[in-house]
């Protein structure tokens, strides 16, 4: 009897350590998962602060812009160091951590600005390009 | 010769094989622990991230905590409180807890206002964010 099972140890033994073998390769996965999961959220919050400041650095921007306009038209000395005026549209582009912010403001004909162009573009990755939103 | 090497394994096998089932045990469970962690702290922040772009949504639209409260379905307070699934929940139920700040700075022709969202669990930050609006004078009478 003893021997019996004695001879089957070899047998026991196999499928014990393939079994340990098949649970160590669904461990190993399961933590690669969890961890590309949490790499995956961390960039994705990063990107998120990065797209707001983005959008705050274009609304710090439109302060300057408003400035410079006076009685309908922009005051060239007083003009923001990112932009340039031509044809009397103020246009800008500003470069941030993987970012680009274009934006154009022009004269609404009623003694204000009006944003006629707002582009963002940021390139998180070197050959993917994401654009967050574009109003024309 | 092998009967007998056999027989003195066979002896020793349950025991054996008890001592490699307790080894893995003492791997396994800490290792899965640790997934498990670190799989709730990835819904948390994920959920925060969630939490803080709705609020900063809200507040580009009207640049102000009581209107971004309110948008976000809460009594105008400063404080709102989530369960775990993201819903707006009583003070002494909350999982986590949505901050809202905001800050002015004057600009020539009107205010630069700045949102900042913060999602805590406990006393610990677990995300934030800021974002500006800029009001120009002719807006700021009509509370935008």
């Amino acid at each position: 009897m003893k021997d019996r099972a004695s001879a089957r140890f070899p047998g026991v033994l196999i499928l014990f350590t393939v079994t340990l073998l098949c649970v160590t390769v669904l461990s190993a996965l399961c933590v690669a998962t969890v961890k590309a999961d949490r790499a995956m959220t961390e960039r994705y919050a990063d990107t998120v602060k990065e797209i707001y400041r983005c959008e705050s650095r274009g609304q710090r921007c439109l302060a300057e812009a408003d400035e410079a306009f006076e009685d309908g038209a922009w005051n060239m000395d007083r003009l923001p160091a990112w932009a340039r005026v031509e044809d009397g549209v103020l246009y800008g582009e500003i470069e941030g951590d993987g970012w680009e912010l274009c934006m154009a403001v022009a004269p609404d004909g009623e003694g204000g600005t009006e944003v006629t162009q707002w582009t963002k573009r940021a390139l998180w990755e070197e050959d993917t390009s994401l654009t967050l939103w574009q109003e024309d | 010769m092998n009967g007998r090497k056999y027989a003195s394994l066979g002896d020793l096998h349950l025991p054996l094989l008890a001592l490699i089932f307790l080894l893995c045990l003492g791997v396994l469970v800490p290792l899965f622990a640790g997934c498990w962690r670190i799989s709730r702290e990835t819904a948390e922040k994920n959920l925060a991230v969630q939490l803080c772009r709705s609020a900063a949504e809200a507040y580009a639209a009207a640049p102000e905590t009581e209107k971004v409260s309110r948008a976000l379905g809460g009594d105008g307070g400063g404080t709102l409180y989530y369960d775990s699934r993201g819903f707006l929940c009583p003070a002494e139920e909350g999982w986590l807890r949505l901050t809202l700040e905001s800050t002015e700075e004057s600009a020539a022709r009107g205010v630069v206002r700045t949102g900042h969202f913060a999602v805590w669990r406990g006393e610990s930050v677990r995300y934030s964010l800021s974002v500006s609006r800029y009001v120009p004078e002719s807006e700021r009478g009509s509370g935008a």
